[in-house]
């Protein structure tokens, strides 16, 4: 140990949470040795000896503050029993803010979970329109979903007679091809998409007999397989064909505009 | 400690509920060292019933404020009590004596402290400390005079415990620079011997 390390612990000398042990023994041999040392050791020895003896010599407080203060505590005691208990306002309050969000989450949940139908909106159930004749196996169950065309929905009369919006919506956007096309019928039904199949069609599945279901489903459903569907339409019905199975299950399904 | 804060907590709820028996307890376990300390800070004894009977008086108003969770009962009142005396010493600052400011406490040469008698060496600390500036100062009086710990008084000033030490060793040097003046030669002449590595 140097003189400096020792000016630096020479206050903690006689403290109980000071120096201790083997460090204390070190200093205590440094300060025999360093004359310097043994001096500042000296001086702050007699510091604390003045400090013993002022703190013995502090005079006591007043005993009338006793009384004075014994005084007030009786008097806040009996405010304070004669008042209701004050709390700060947002504790007096807080069922306010719990209560509107139990509700608003309630009302979210009910939004969401409510079958949602204006009563001029036809049923948004799958409704069957009509069970056609038993078929084959058509070759287009075969067509991948990622195949499936989308042909825009659009009424072929107003295809006919009015100029398509600047900026149509994206179902009805008409494709180029199909409206120059002088060969489409326009009393045939205009199918939106191919068939797209619905399940896994292994090749011992293509020899099943499969039935043609025609059906009316919500429009949401052409959101469900990935189309575009104009959000004012959502409430109207879209007619769908399905190919159903002898086991029940439908194969493939096709969207029918029902516009025509 | 830990008994100490919960003997607290149960003090200070009884207080609460109007048990006037634990408010005297507290006042009478703690106002002593409350009273001390101002006296010793700020050298007035007015200043120091005053203060202590604000520290009390808003222990009585508000006992919530006080949360054995954040320390001793003990500390809770140093630290109201250091700071209605701080809030007193900036309201009077504009008004201080102009000889508080020139005495610094210096002791006349030839005073050496281990000659004089037991009162007028009392005396001579006291004006020696209270010479000290006031983070010095409360370091010397909490650790000296009221023997609290390191961890004790860095809970009282809100500061690290480090910071409590250094502060010390710092007022102790200065307080005997300040009690041995007439030591300085032989300061120096000592000084010069010191080891350095």
């Amino acid at each position: 140990m140097n003189c400096r390390k020792f000016e630096r612990i020479v206050a903690d000398f006689g403290r109980p949470d000071g120096l201790a042990g083997s460090r204390k023994e070190e200093a205590l041999r440094h300060a025999a040795e360093c004359e310097s040392c043994a001096w500042l050791l000296s001086r702050h020895n007699a510091l604390s000896h003045a400090c013993v003896a002022v703190r013995e010599a502090e005079t006591p407080s007043p005993a009338a503050m006793e009384e004075r203060l014994l005084l007030a505590f009786r008097k806040q005691a009996g405010q304070r029993s004669n008042q209701p208990v004050r709390r700060p306002w947002f504790r007096a309050f807080w069922p306010v803010p719990v209560v509107a969000a139990s509700l608003a989450a309630a009302l979210i949940l009910l939004y969401t979970a409510w079958p949602w139908q204006s009563p001029e909106s036809p049923n948004m159930s799958p409704v069957l329109i009509q069970q056609a004749e038993t078929v084959s196996e058509s070759p287009e169950i075969t067509a991948s979903r990622e195949e499936a065309s989308v042909e825009p929905e659009l009424p072929a009369q107003a295809q006919l007679e009015e100029p398509a919006p600047a900026t149509p919506p994206l179902e009805e956007a008409p494709v180029a091809a199909e409206l120059a096309d002088p060969a489409m019928d326009l009393d045939e039904p205009q199918y939106l998409t191919d068939f797209i199949p619905t399940m896994y069609l292994g090749a011992a599945d293509s020899a099943h007999e499969v039935q043609l279901v025609q059906v009316r489903l919500p429009r949401s459903s052409l959101a469900s397989f990935g189309f575009a569907v104009d959000p004012r339409r959502l409430e109207e019905p879209v007619k769908a064909d399905l190919l159903v199975g002898t086991d029940g299950l439908t194969r493939a399904i096709r969207f029918v505009t029902d516009d025509y | 400690v830990e008994e100490t804060v919960r003997t607290d907590g149960e003090l200070i709820k009884r207080m609460q509920e109007g048990d006037e028996k634990a408010f005297l307890q507290i006042y009478r376990d703690h106002h002593q060292e409350i009273f001390r300390f101002v006296l010793q800070m700020s050298g007035s004894r007015s200043v120091a019933e005053d203060v202590t009977q604000e520290t009390f008086l808003f222990l009585i108003k508000d006992p919530g404020r006080f949360s054995p969770r954040r320390g001793t009962l003990s500390s809770f009142l140093y630290g109201v009590a250091r700071n209605l005396l701080r809030r007193r010493r900036q309201a009077e600052a504009p008004f201080a004596r102009i000889d508080e400011d020139i005495s610094e406490g210096r002791l006349a040469p030839g005073d050496a402290l281990l000659e004089l008698g037991k009162q007028e060496v009392i005396e001579r600390v006291r004006l020696a400390i209270r010479s000290l500036p006031g983070h010095y100062r409360e370091a010397v009086v909490l650790c000296d005079l009221h023997e609290k710990s390191y961890e004790e008084a860095a809970a009282i000033l809100r500061c690290a415990v480090g910071t409590v030490r250094s502060r010390l060793h710092r007022a102790r040097a200065l307080l005997v620079d300040k009690l041995y003046p007439a030591d300085l030669r032989e300061i120096r002449r000592v000084k010069a011997q010191r080891c350095l590595t």
